[in-house]
């Protein structure tokens, strides 16, 4: 029974991350193949549409699990409806791709499906930035929406601080997407969704940031996850279609609320060495098997 | 029967909201960028100003598509509330992707040109080879086209992937297909068409084409191709009954001129239809007395819902 795998990869992806994963693959597929997103070529006419690259058919693959980010959504949004249309099995969905690369979207689905979130605000234009502020009140976070990384976050303390801020914004067309800000934290939570499995980690940012993003220079430590993350980190992993993901959770008012969630989650592997990437081809290989076992 | 229409101004609704309220509906205009979408406490509200905004049979969303990243959270949350739109959900990231739209327009059978996307212009000799000449050739940066060029043969396509940019997003070609092009108003099921002239690279200029009435084949095919990238209204051009563009605005002065209809007429007619099959499942009605928001924060919040 052979099985194959084909990882597409974005712009963004870390070479680091990359040969973790094809190392790993090829201890579980027969057959493993990694295509930079640019490199693949859509067909579309007759009623058909193909990806190819060097012209092999890569809807032939039984999984396919494509690592992009929102950089890569002109062709990455045309590459996962083709996905969705094949035979192939895919840990990710072209919805949860969209959702996820929208703060505020995330915020507003998992929020609609009782999934405790904090208050989040979208809107065009600076001009009635106001009645957002309203809602979120000092201090507040104002994101890019489709950031990553802890890019393009900025904490807003004061009016002032906020009409400066607008102007860029402005400037760049972007929309305001804000959020409440959360005191007092530089820690949060990370839980890997691998299917029904979650891996829990502390991340702390480095001293004198607010943000705690292991990018930025901060740490990861596993910890072991409590039923409350793990029913938030499962459900919202459902809630978006996803059976790979990570839902990062922070403490507010004693309880656990979802920040944001990430389509394309680096493993960490300074802190956790392989054990992420090796979770997620595990349940990669075991979907390629029940998939072969039904045919 | 409540309609909103929600644009970027209001001359350009102006027609359409004087036909809506002639035929006896309430129709209200709302800016879009007047709108905040607020997630809290286990839901989303849409509010203009500060306020909720009540909840319409019909909701008529006449915006850019490259708002996409705007409407798409407000379509989910008008789809919620149980409004008709003439739009439906994924519908605005379809149509501000081009290669996107065209792999949905193929899985959905709608018959197209040819088309190849990819990242570069590097292997462009390999690719070309399973395409025939004339082709349309387009470079994006972003989601936005950079460059569009009319291309007669695969020497001509080798000098343009040397002389383009090398920070390009995607590279697509598309075949061309010759023969006068059919621009069509799809305004639920009617279709309205004009017939015009091709120019090598575009098929602009509606006001200089002439009346067509379209076969039944290219009307089920202009409606097709507008309801599998999930507009109701959308305007839809085509050639040899190959489809080369949907797009959700339908550019009515440029129709209503060659046409000599008043085509917000119809529209008109359509929303009113359409909300009269919607009821939104929460109406909310206006809080004249303040009495709503203080007891939204007692425990008759939930009964207010």
């Amino acid at each position: 029974m052979k099985k194959s795998i084909l990882i597409i990869g974005s712009k963004t992806s870390k070479k680091s991350t990359i040969n973790m994963l094809l190392e790993e693959a090829k201890k579980r597929f027969d057959s493993v193949l990694f295509v930079p997103i640019d490199k693949i070529l859509i067909q579309t006419g007759d009623g058909k549409t193909g990806l190819f690259y060097k012209g092999n058919n890569l809807l032939k693959f039984d999984i396919i699990y494509p690592r992009i980010s929102s950089k890569d959504a002109l062709l990455g949004e045309a590459v996962l409806k083709a996905i969705q249309q094949s035979d192939a099995y895919c840990p990710v969905t072209l919805d949860a791709f969209h959702i996820t690369n929208h703060k505020f979207f995330t915020s507003q689905k998992l929020s609609n499906n009782s999934i405790p979130g904090v208050t989040s605000t979208l809107s065009i234009s600076p001009k009635y930035a106001d009645f957002a502020v309203n809602e979120t009140g000092y201090p507040f976070v104002m994101k890019l929406i489709s950031g990553f990384a802890g890019k393009g976050v900025v904490l807003i303390n004061n009016k002032e601080q906020m009409e400066s801020i607008l102007d860029a914004v402005h400037l760049f067309e972007e929309f305001i997407c804000t959020q409440r800000f959360i005191k007092g934290k530089n820690s949060d939570i990370r839980c890997y969704v691998i299917g029904d499995y979650v891996i829990a980690v502390k991340r702390t940012g480095k001293k004198g940031d607010w943000r705690a993003n292991i990018s930025r220079g901060g740490t990861a430590a596993m910890l072991n996850p409590t039923p409350e993350m793990l029913e938030i980190a499962k459900k919202s992993a459902e809630i978006l279609g996803m059976d790979i993901c990570a839902v990062d959770l922070m403490e507010f008012k004693k309880k656990l609320v979802v920040i944001e969630v990430n389509f394309m989650p680096g493993p960490f592997r300074k802190f956790l060495g392989n054990t992420v990437v090796q979770e997620w081809l595990r349940l990669l290989s075991d979907k390629a098997e029940n998939k072969k076992a039904k045919n | 029967m409540d309609i909103l229409i929600i644009a970027e101004k209001k001359r350009k609704i102006q027609s359409l909201l004087d036909a809506l309220n002639e035929k006896g509906a309430h129709a209200d205009y709302l800016r879009v960028s007047k709108i905040t979408l607020v997630s809290k406490k286990g839901e989303t509200q849409i509010k203009s100003m500060g306020k909720e905004i009540p909840h319409y049979d019909a909701v008529y969303i006449n915006v850019r598509t490259s708002l996409a990243q705007f409407v798409e959270p407000l379509l989910e949350e008008i789809e919620t509330i149980g409004s008709y739109t003439n739009i439906k959900k994924n519908s605005y990231y379809l149509g501000s992707n081009e290669p996107y739209s065209f792999v949905a327009l193929a899985q959905e059978k709608v018959p197209c040109p040819r088309t190849i996307t990819t990242g570069s212009g590097k292997n462009i000799e390999a690719f070309s080879k399973k395409i025939s000449f004339p082709v349309i050739a387009k470079t994006f940066v972003g989601k936005k086209v950079q460059q569009e060029l009319f291309i007669n043969s695969s020497r001509e396509l080798s000098f343009f992937s040397k002389s383009m940019r090398t920070d390009i997003d995607a590279f697509m070609i598309r075949e061309f297909i010759e023969g006068e092009v059919i621009s069509c108003a799809v305004i639920g099921e009617k279709v309205f068409s004009v017939k015009k002239k091709q120019t090598n690279e575009t098929s602009k200029q509606i006001k200089k084409g002439k009346v067509y009435k379209t076969t039944e084949k290219e009307k089920e095919i202009a409606i097709k191709a507008a309801n599998s990238l999930g507009y109701a209204i959308a305007f839809v051009e085509m050639v040899k009954g190959e489809v080369i563009k949907v797009e959700p605005i339908i550019p009515l002065d440029d129709f209503n001129s060659v046409l000599s209809e008043n085509l917000e007429e119809y529209i008109a007619l359509f929303l009113i239809e359409k909300a009269k099959e919607h009821e939104p499942r929460r109406k909310i009605s206006y809080d004249i007395l303040g009495i709503r928001k203080i007891l939204s924060k007692t425990i008759f919040r939930k009964w207010l819902k």
